[in-house]
């Protein structure tokens, strides 16, 4: 059995934190910057001014919304470690070392490799494709996704435009209307920006997304140092105080959405201003912001399982644990980007995290402790000072281990003699291998692939005559 | 001590409060304007900036320095004007179209204004055109335009056009920065530099408005 | 504060593993490969057979001696993670791609070196010097570590000549026996030979430290499949009856030595037979083990941190990565086995210093989250307001230097390290090559103790027939 219960807040330091939330949301307040969000949260019995369009929230109003809005349930059959393929505009090219910017067969590419990696739970096309019109971009790629992926997707989409479009082909797959609605099929991440801001674009998408009933994860994005006090707890407060403002517009929205909660977390790197993937404070904000989750009672998901190294080095892997291993430890949901490298996408990366998390994965299985597994008998009948090697037992688990794809367990000799490569080379390969072996097949029937594909040809001909003008 | 060290040393000790009134003590005693600037506040915002290059001080520490500067700088700026100051540069700068994080822009902004730059707040989702109506009527030496996503990145592109069209592109420097930006793109898009962080993008300025 | 913890087993599970290793003392029994220790545990109550050379240790007498023995318990200055550098037998150099045996200068660099490292709080000499009589390395190891070591040492005692000596050299370092009763001067690690079994030498130099009280560290090496059953479950059994037995064998001897009970247990490629460094199921056995050792309410020594790969790369970041964060989230109290690379191929030095680096970080994480007044920054959040920044806040200012900085670990953009890319192979070994230019080793003790230690070095020598 495994018992993912790492802590490290106090239960009181978690209710001190969720109180200082209930404080800012009650003097300072949040600015939702979209006129309808004004009658929605008056009608919730929010503290409105219109004017500024900031909005305060008494405590009755944010236990309200705690009661009714149902968290989202993670399928039961998603394996445990549950990571997305990233999301980026730019490319890694293996060979040069330099980013570039990603095309649609980079697209298919990545939605190849999703499918063929057992541990990605959630496949994306990895990049924005450079040679289709930017603002049709995101229809693009679900366009992709809903014909190619073999599993759920995550595809960002900042165009409010694309929303329609994209409701339009997941009718064409679901059924209809009816058949999206409520389903799990879409969902949408509702950002603020810290501090205390949600933005017009992104309320009004999340609204289309609930007025189906669709699943929207709230998501704070906080940086220590920056756009949010430099201490973690700070930070944590104003975390909590954003995911609850978000949480009470949603309920002021009256439909049954349900919700997940997470924590962006960043941390600034004091010295220049440059923002981070990995530091140790970010990685105790994210096990806080999961306990401050939990405690609301919610599906949680962060940003971790990222790195600062720009290399494929041991920076990139324990980084990568730094953040990755704790989440898991601490029963976060949904954690991670996979692929991601420097605020791009790299396919080699893909590989690499798809071979770490099988080995976290393993982990999650446990210790299984049974009359088989202790093995008295077999320990009576080799007795001190024999060995295990010739034993039926042995026999009967000797396929039990996890076994790497590409990492390497080879003599240093061995290594060195061959060439003395570094763990990239067997991922570059392994893309290789991956891509020319496989094909790209349909997941849809034809018919649907074919208005799907009249949907995203209409959008991106509209968008390309628009810009023409 | 003399009060233009003092001067000087409140704006290496990051106390705001300090420099205005130092500054105005200075006034008050008749020490002139530029000298004020130029051997007090100037000569302790370079100290900084050294300090800052060689990672002895902290961002935060250099903000606050430069609001030391600012703050300074603004209590001896009335009387700066019979004197014939001139500000090192005049930039504009803003978050373009899309792009609603303005974070990374607003540490460049006040970096800038600690470093005797007057720099001017095209705000954030700045559309092409804003750009264009701000340039014309501030006549910036330099345009810093920041974007943190890779699909608001493009507007950097349109803007450049925008100021081409306008026939405006001549009369200043582009310079670009956020998360996706590369010294690449800045170059495909035609723009005169790239800053990876808010201290390259002070130097970047310095070097574009000497040159 | 760190609250709760992963568990990879339940309580109950753990009882269950425990009565099998109960089980296994009683009904198997356990092979003391020295007569007098094989009479000692007779007088107590065990069933022995001489002739076989096994001890039946009834359920009583372990559960005995497991709630009279005293746990070894972190003094109150250490870090909360402690780290020992391992001790290999080569060096490794990453730019030739070579190994070679270690020497007595590498040891040297190695205690230099971890005099330096902030993170490292237990030194080692990291490799067995060669160029001296290999039979007696461990006397000159222990020489180095006494005199210069400026931490708590570990090091290896191979015979019981040598455990006389540094008995010797560690009443000179203390000033006396009864200083060395209440020091911490020798940590021995016990290695039973498993399956079940411990050779008269480790008895016998078991019986000289237990008696001056000595921290006691049990290390059986039970290996998945090979020495154990293919099983974790058993393994862990098996692994934890051993422990058992040395710590039966020390309270019998009437041993007031704190004791860390776990090891380094191992699993191996099945398909190879090549024994395995980095694997998920190392992890689970060690986090099991340690549940075992603290539900016995001892400390738990386990090895983390290691790794199957031969050089600084993804793999080797990972490898040590999972199983340093495993144990540190399950609660134990020693984390890594350090410094070392290529399924336990080498020792490096550029290795130890990322390694550092990482304990670093692992050691922000033990500190936790602080909240108080001035971290909740409520009045901070409420002047900066909507939409506002916290770069200008006197706070911020006041918390800058809080953060994690990175000294090996690179922070740069993209651009900036392809530009001129170093790779942390030269990161770490520019830093190596600064720590050990910038400092000389020099004595932690005095010069008539130095005197002293080296009148027993060259005793042994002589006495030995070595030069």
């Amino acid at each position: 059995m495994i018992f993912r219960k790492l802590k490290v807040l106090s239960d009181d330091e978690v209710v001190k934190i969720v109180e200082g939330a209930f404080r800012i949301l009650r003097t300072t307040g949040c600015r939702f910057e979209d006129e309808k969000c004004m009658d929605e949260l008056e009608s919730a019995g929010c503290d409105v001014d219109r004017a500024t369009m900031v909005v305060k929230f008494s405590e009755d109003v944010i236990f309200d919304a705690l009661d009714n809005v149902p968290s989202v349930t993670p399928p039961d059959d998603l394996p445990k470690v549950r990571v997305a393929s990233a999301n980026k505009g730019m490319i890694l090219d293996c060979k040069t070392k330099k980013m570039r910017p990603g095309t649609t067969e980079d697209a298919r590419n990545v939605i190849k490799l999703c499918n063929s990696l057992d541990n990605i739970t959630l496949a994306s096309a990895g990049i924005v494709s450079s040679d289709v019109p930017v603002q049709a971009v995101e229809v693009f790629n679900i366009g992709l996704l809903m014909k190619y992926s073999e599993k759920l997707f995550n595809q960002w989409i900042y165009e409010t435009e694309n929303v329609p479009v994209v409701m339009e082909m997941a009718e064409v797959i679901t059924g209809g209307s009816e058949e999206l609605r409520g389903s799990k099929f879409l969902s949408y991440m509702l950002n603020s920006v810290s501090p205390l801001r949600f933005p017009p674009k992104q309320l009004a998408i999340s609204r289309m997304y609930a007025e189906r009933d669709l699943p929207i994860a709230v998501a704070s994005m906080t940086q220590a140092g920056s756009v949010s006090p430099a201490t973690p707890a700070g930070c944590l407060v104003l975390c909590a105080a954003e995911l609850l403002a978000g949480l009470v517009w949603v309920r002021s929205l009256r439909t049954k959405t349900e919700v997940a909660l997470g924590a962006l977390t960043q941390v600034m790197q004091m010295r220049t201003g440059r923002q981070l993937y990995a530091s140790p404070e970010q990685t105790l904000m994210f096990l806080g912001a999961h306990q401050i989750i939990r405690y609301f009672g919610y599906c949680s998901g962060n940003t971790s399982f990222e790195t600062d190294s720009c290399d494929f080095d041991m920076q990139n892997g324990w980084e990568k644990a730094l953040s990755g291993v704790m989440c898991w430890a601490a029963g976060c949901d949904m954690f991670g980007q996979a692929g991601f490298l420097f605020d791009g996408f790299s396919m080699e990366q893909l590989v690499l995290d798809n071979e770490a998390l099988g080995m976290l994965s393993k982990v999650g299985e446990g210790v299984l402790v049974n009359d088989d597994t202790l093995a008295l008998d077999v320990i009576k009948s080799v007795g001190p000072g024999g060995n295990f090697l010739g034993e039926k037992h042995t026999m009967a688990h000797a396929r039990d281990a996890w076994r790497p794809s590409i990492f390497q367990r080879v003599s240093f000799e061995h290594w060195a003699k061959s060439g003395g490569m570094r763990i990239i080379a067997h991922a570059h390969d392994k893309v290789n291998e991956i891509l020319s072996s496989k094909e790209l097949s349909l997941q849809i029937p034809e018919d649907q692939a074919k208005a799907i594909d009249e949907i995203v040809a209409r959008r991106v001909a509209a968008v390309a005559e628009k810009g023409a003008c | 001590m003399s009060l233009l060290e003092k001067i000087k040393n409140s704006i290496i000790e990051m106390e705001p409060e300090l420099t205005v009134e130092l500054t105005q003590s200075a006034l008050a005693e008749g020490i002139a304007p530029m000298e004020i600037v130029a051997g007090g506040l100037i000569s302790g915002i370079e100290i900084v900036g050294v300090k800052f290059k060689n990672d002895e001080v902290f961002l935060p520490e250099v903000m606050m320095s430069a609001k030391a500067f600012k703050d300074g700088f603004a209590a001896v700026s009335p009387k700066l004007k019979d004197s014939g100051y001139e500000p090192k540069g005049r930039v504009l700068i803003g978050s373009v179209k899309g792009d609603i994080h303005d974070i990374g822009k607003n540490i460049v902004v006040a970096l800038l204004q600690g470093n005797g730059y007057e720099v001017h707040d095209a705000g954030v989702d700045a559309p092409p055109e804003r750009f264009v109506d701000m340039v014309r009527e501030i006549k910036p030496n330099v345009v810093g335009m920041s974007a943190l996503l890779t699909t608001t990145m493009a507007f950097m592109r349109d803007t450049v056009s925008a100021l081409k069209d306008a026939g405006l592109r001549d009369s200043l420097k582009i310079i670009v920065g956020g998360a996706p930006v590369s010294a690449d793109f800045a170059k495909e898009i035609g723009a005169d530099g790239y800053g990876e962080d808010a201290g390259e993008a002070v130097d970047l300025v310095k070097s574009l408005l000497a040159s | 504060m760190i609250f709760n913890k992963l568990d990879v087993v339940s309580t109950q599970e753990i009882e269950r593993i425990l009565d099998t290793s109960y089980r296994i003392l009683e009904e198997v029994g356990f092979k003391y490969e020295w007569d007098w220790a094989l009479e000692l545990l007779e007088k107590r109550g065990c069933k022995v057979d001489m002739a076989k050379q096994i001890a039946c240790v009834p359920r009583s007498l372990t559960l005995e001696a497991v709630a009279n023995m005293k746990p070894l318990a972190l003094p109150q200055d250490y870090p909360k993670i402690f780290w020992a550098p391992w001790i290999g037998m080569n060096i490794i150099d990453f730019e030739t791609k070579t190994k070679r045996a270690g020497t007595l200068n590498d040891c040297r660099n190695v205690i230099n070196l971890v005099n330096h490292l902030e993170n490292i709080s237990v030194s080692s000499t990291g490799v067995v010097p060669q160029d001296v009589p290999i039979e007696i390395s461990d006397i000159y190891m222990a020489e180095l570590l006494f005199k210069y070591s400026e931490k708590i040492v570990t090091t290896w005692t191979y015979t019981i000549e040598s455990a006389h000596d540094l008995v010797e050299m560690a009443k000179a370092v203390t000033g006396g026996e009864d200083e060395l009763r209440g020091s911490r001067m020798i940590n021995y690690l016990a290695e039973p030979v498993s399956p079940l079994k411990l050779s008269k030498h480790s008895l016998e130099i078991m019986k000289v430290y237990g008696e001056l009280d000595q921290p006691i560290n049990m290390g059986p090496m039970v290996q998945v499949g090979t020495t154990g059953p293919a099983t974790l479950a058993g393994s862990v059994a098996l692994q934890m009856a051993e422990n058992l037995a040395g710590l039966v064998y020390l309270y019998c001897l009437g041993s007031n030595s704190p004791m860390a009970l776990g090891g380094p247990m191992q699993t191996s490629d099945m398909r190879t037979g090549r024994c395995l460094y980095a694997a998920p199921e190392l992890s689970l056995i060690h986090l099991a083990l340690v549940a075992c050792a603290h539900h016995l309410g001892f400390m738990s020594g386990c090895t983390s941190g290691l790794t199957d790969s031969n050089c600084m790369d993804f793999q080797s970041g990972w490898d040590r990565g999972l199983s340093m964060m495993l144990l540190w989230a399950a609660g134990s109290e020693s984390i890594g086995m350090r410094g070392e690379i290529g399924g336990g191929e080498g020792f490096c030095l550029e290795s130890l210093v990322v390694e550092n680096e990482m304990g670093g970080m692992l050691r922000v994480l033990s500190e936790g989250i602080l909240v108080n007044d001035d971290t909740l920054a409520l009045d901070v959040i409420e002047k900066v307001g909507i939409g506002g920044n916290y770069l200008m806040e006197k706070h911020t200012m006041r918390h800058a230097r809080d953060f994690w900085q990175p000294g090996v670990f690179t922070q740069d953009t993209f651009d900036k390290y392809w530009s001129e890319p170093k790779p942390i192979e030269q990161r770490a070994r520019e830093r190596v090559e600064k720590v050990l230019a910038e400092n000389s080793l020099e004595l932690q003790v005095s010069e008539d103790i130095a005197a002293e230690i080296d009148r027993i070095v060259s005793r042994r020598v002589k006495a030995a027939g070595l030069q």
